[in-house]
């Protein structure tokens, strides 16, 4: 049952999925992918003639384990190529058509609907007897259909050199991360005349927003002094990690149980996180400025956000209040209810020093959790961070004289 | 011939009460003061797999596989995050266990609840697995009753020679596993050798090491035996260590204990050996258990949304989510806040069976407890008007009047986190923090 639902589902999707049969996202949070974007084989021809056309196709996926939205761009010499319209005259073009960017709304707000059925239907499965699940298939199934509408609405060729991108990430419902195409129709201009060759650059950039989740579990370890006879199942230890399905990794958690007094620990965390991916981190809130002439200043570069920091089933945590774009820092709040506070947020990563964020029980915490009058155990851990991401792609065109004889 | 066949008969007794090579039992019963256990716990019936929002309705099996009748002692749960396994944190008390013997020869045992203050909730990740122990303290006594060697004196070898004799185990963890006599004139001496055959930790036999046990219990308090040695008919002995107490050092122990003789003779006599101490011993299961949810957290991400638009809300009951926080369930959303709008996470469910949501320009908003940003098109320093709406709740209010009626409308200034109240028919307070952006 379950699996005829999966396959119904991703036969609803825009692209098929492998044959392979998942039952649980876990193992999709691995590796340090996350859009690939390059130009589709033989486009464009490495020359053409002036006054021709050329079609520039590019290859999207999302090899991430997270939704992505964002911006590519193309980038040209506007001297001597140009966008054409539908009857290849050349035009000029706004940064993103104003059209699509409703219609990339709508689309949004379906994805997240559709993640919300998943959840739901994740849930009815496991619930015996369960007669919502036949609703909720056709209702996924409707919501894609209404996805695929609306993702055909958007032209396929369109005069304008940047684009709104939205793909799905890595799921049991998507294995293989959601793949789109985008096509751009450029003219080669006249060369001047006493120009018989001339070389120019194609610039392709594509700038998203993205995510990062870290899950496992740790050692709340309640033998500090280590003189207690009874330890417990486990023992303090520091965690690491390849990757979690995103080109930001937390590739390690350092782990302190410092003494609160007598009678509790105060937890304290180093998450120590890289840039393992082939692009550049960006400001998450300027990545349409990223893809567009506006362009970016110094400091919208490498900040990565500590977007929230969960311990013990989220029962104890520290939330992101907010980017204050004056002091470049986290907004304070003075009803923080936190019980973890971390800093620093947003970390700027430099290259060739560690890069950590620290986490650590506010002091004075002292709940059971925390007790000394108890056994050490696991307990899970979660870090989310948040960043915009940017990949740049580039091809050399020759453009040729057209020769008259 | 009835006289002969009495005084074959006496012969016989004397022979064998002054054996020259002496049993290590002699009193009624003995056969069933073997093994090395003392109180076992198991896990009846339990599953290695669980998932949230169950209960695991854990019953142990206890059952006392020694000799010692009806020790006292207490179990306890632990190495498991009590905000995901809701079992009791008492103590349980052992239940009155009678040890082996002729009549129950596996000794006696006993099933006990485990009660769970709420099911199973798994959060975080897609799955929990630990190892979950039960921990049993209880004191325990071990009997040995080798026969020895009295001599009176040490020329005298006739009746039987004092030498040292090996035992086993005595139904108890920690045995008596080597006596040794020595003569000296008028008194006899002998060394015993003490071990730790369980799998468990030696405690002190006090009250404080006692209630210390097991998450208190210090390295201090640890691997000490009380003993006492007894002969009929003898005084009590004179023994080293004084207080008549041993440490074990790698799980062994020697004392001796020295008795002044009365009579000028040489007999064969059992010599009862009682250690006190207390003991613990951890149980283990390993359970994973799997959030039937999945792991959702993350796997959203906005551009639109901008600042903090990461992120949609995990386990919502009913109703799809969308950007924001927006709750945008078909059919439900109500610009006028009462509370068919307003969708409640599983969680909230679990811990108070309803919750409540943030109104805004006719939108509803699942707050998500600060973890869902709610970006409204306004810029700093806005007064915003809002309104609280709930979903099985019979108060809603803010900070400033936190048990008002539903819908509950107040206005606020952005960007700001604001707590949200309501109050469930059962008088239990559902409170939310919402992350108010611009």
């Amino acid at each position: 049952m379950l699996l005829s639902v999966i396959i119904t589902l991703m036969s609803c999707s825009s692209k098929k999925a492998v044959d392979e049969f998942y039952i649980s996202n876990e193992e999709f949070y691995r590796g340090t992918n996350g859009l690939f974007l390059d130009f589709s084989q033989g486009t464009p021809p490495e020359q053409t003639l002036e006054n021709n056309l050329l079609d520039v196709v590019l290859d999207l996926h999302n090899q991430g384990a997270y939704f992505l939205n964002g911006f590519v761009t193309l980038i040209f010499e506007k001297d001597f190529l140009c966008i054409v319209d539908a009857s290849d005259e050349c035009v000029d073009y706004a940064v993103v058509s104003p059209s699509n960017k409703q219609i990339q709304q709508q689309i949004t707000n379906k994805q997240q609907q559709i993640v919300g059925l998943y959840k739901q239907l994740d849930m009815a499965y496991a619930l015996p007897d369960n007669t919502d699940i036949g609703a909720l298939q056709g209702q996924a199934k409707q919501l894609h259909d209404e996805l695929l509408t609306l993702k055909r609405t958007v032209p396929v060729i369109n005069p304008y050199k940047t684009q709104l991108i939205s793909l799905e990430g890595k799921s049991f419902f998507m294995p293989e991360g959601e793949q789109d195409i985008l096509r751009y129709q450029l003219k080669a201009k006249l060369l001047p005349s006493l120009k018989t060759v001339q070389d120019t650059p194609l610039v392709v950039t594509a700038c998203y927003d993205y995510a990062t989740t870290f899950n496992d579990e740790i050692c709340i370890d309640t033998n500090m002094n280590a003189l207690k006879t009874f330890t417990g199942g486990c023992k303090v230890t520091d965690l690491s990690s390849s990757g979690q399905g995103s080109p930001i990794v937390v590739e390690r958690v350092n782990v302190h149980m410092l003494s609160e007094s007598n009678d509790y620990v105060r937890p304290v965390f180093e998450m120590y996180v890289r840039n393992a991916g082939v692009g550049q981190v960006i400001n998450k809130e300027k990545i349409e400025s990223a893809c567009s002439s506006q362009g970016l200043t110094k400091q919208d570069y490498n900040a990565v956000f500590l977007q929230s920091f969960m311990l013990s089933n989220a029962a104890y945590s520290y939330v992101f209040n907010g980017y204050d774009e004056k002091t470049g820092r986290e907004i304070t709040d003075t009803n923080d209810r936190d019980l973890f506070e971390c800093s620093p947020n947003p970390l700027i990563l430099q290259e060739g020093k560690d890069n950590y964020f620290r986490c650590s029980l506010k002091k004075g915490v002292q709940d059971e959790t925390f007790s000394t009058r108890q056994a050490s155990y696991d307990t899970p851990i979660q870090i989310e961070l948040s960043y915009g991401y940017q990949i740049i792609q580039q091809k050399k065109i020759r453009i040729e004289k057209e020769k008259v004889y | 011939m009835q006289s002969k066949f009495f005084f074959l008969i006496g012969v016989f007794i004397l022979l064998t009460s002054c054996s020259k090579y002496p049993q290590n039992t002699s009193i009624g019963g003995e056969e069933f003061r073997v093994g090395s256990e003392g109180i076992a716990v198991a896990f009846l019936d339990a599953r290695n797999t669980y998932f949230s929002d169950e209960q695991m309705q854990l019953q142990l099996l206890i059952k006392n596989e020694g000799a010692y009748d009806y020790p006292q002692g207490k179990i306890s749960l632990s190495g498991f995050d009590r905000n995901i396994m809701h079992l009791t944190a008492e103590e349980l008390t052992l239940p009155a266990l009678q040890g082996k013997n002729a009549y129950l020869a596996e000794g006696d045992f006993a099933v006990v609840d485990v009660s769970e203050d709420a099911p199973l909730t798994v959060n975080l990740g897609e799955s929990y697995s630990t190892i979950l122990q039960a921990n049993v303290c209880y004191l325990y006594k071990t009997i040995a009753t080798p026969t020895v060697c009295v001599v009176y004196n040490p020329l005298d070898q006739n009746i039987c020679q004092p030498e040292q004799v090996g035992l086993g185990s005595q139904g108890a963890p920690v045995a008596v596993k080597q006596v040794s006599t020595e003569t000296l004139r008028d008194r006899v001496r002998f060394t015993i050798v003490i071990e730790n055959l369980g799998d468990g930790i030696v405690v002190q036999p006090s009250d404080e090491s006692f209630a210390a046990c097991p998450y208190g219990l210090q390295k201090s308090d640890s691997n000490i035996v009380r003993f006492s040695l007894e002969i009929n008919g003898l005084d009590s002995p004179s023994c080293s260590p004084g207080g008549h107490t041993v440490h074990l050092n790698n799980g062994i122990g020697v004392f001796t204990c020295t008795f002044t003789l009365r009579g000028q003779e040489t007999y064969t006599t059992p010599l009862k050996i009682t250690l006190d101490y207390g003991y613990f011993s951890s149980f283990e299961q390993e359970v994973v258990i799997h959030n039937r949810f999945g792991s959702s957290s993350g796997m959203y991400t906005t551009t639109t949304g901008g600042l903090n638009s990461q992120g949609s809300p995990r386990g919502i009951v009913s109703g799809a989510t969308s950007g924001h926080g927006e709750n945008n369930a078909t059919g439900t959303s109500d610009s006028e806040g009462n509370s068919s709008g307003c969708l409640c996470s599983a969680t909230n469910m679990q811990r108070w069976g309803g919750c409540v949501c943030l109104v805004v320009d006719g939108k509803n908003y699942f707050c998500n407890e600060g973890k869902q940003v709610i970006k409204l098109m306004k810029k700093a320093g806005d007064v915003v008007h809002y309104k609280v709406i709930g979903n099985n709740v019979v108060a809603c209010g803010n900070t400033a009047n936190p048990t008002a009626s539903c819908p509950f409308s107040a206005q606020m200034t952005i960007p700001r986190t604001l707590f949200i109240y309501g109050k469930t028919s059962d008088g239990r307070t559902v409170s939310e923090r919402c992350n108010v952006q611009i």
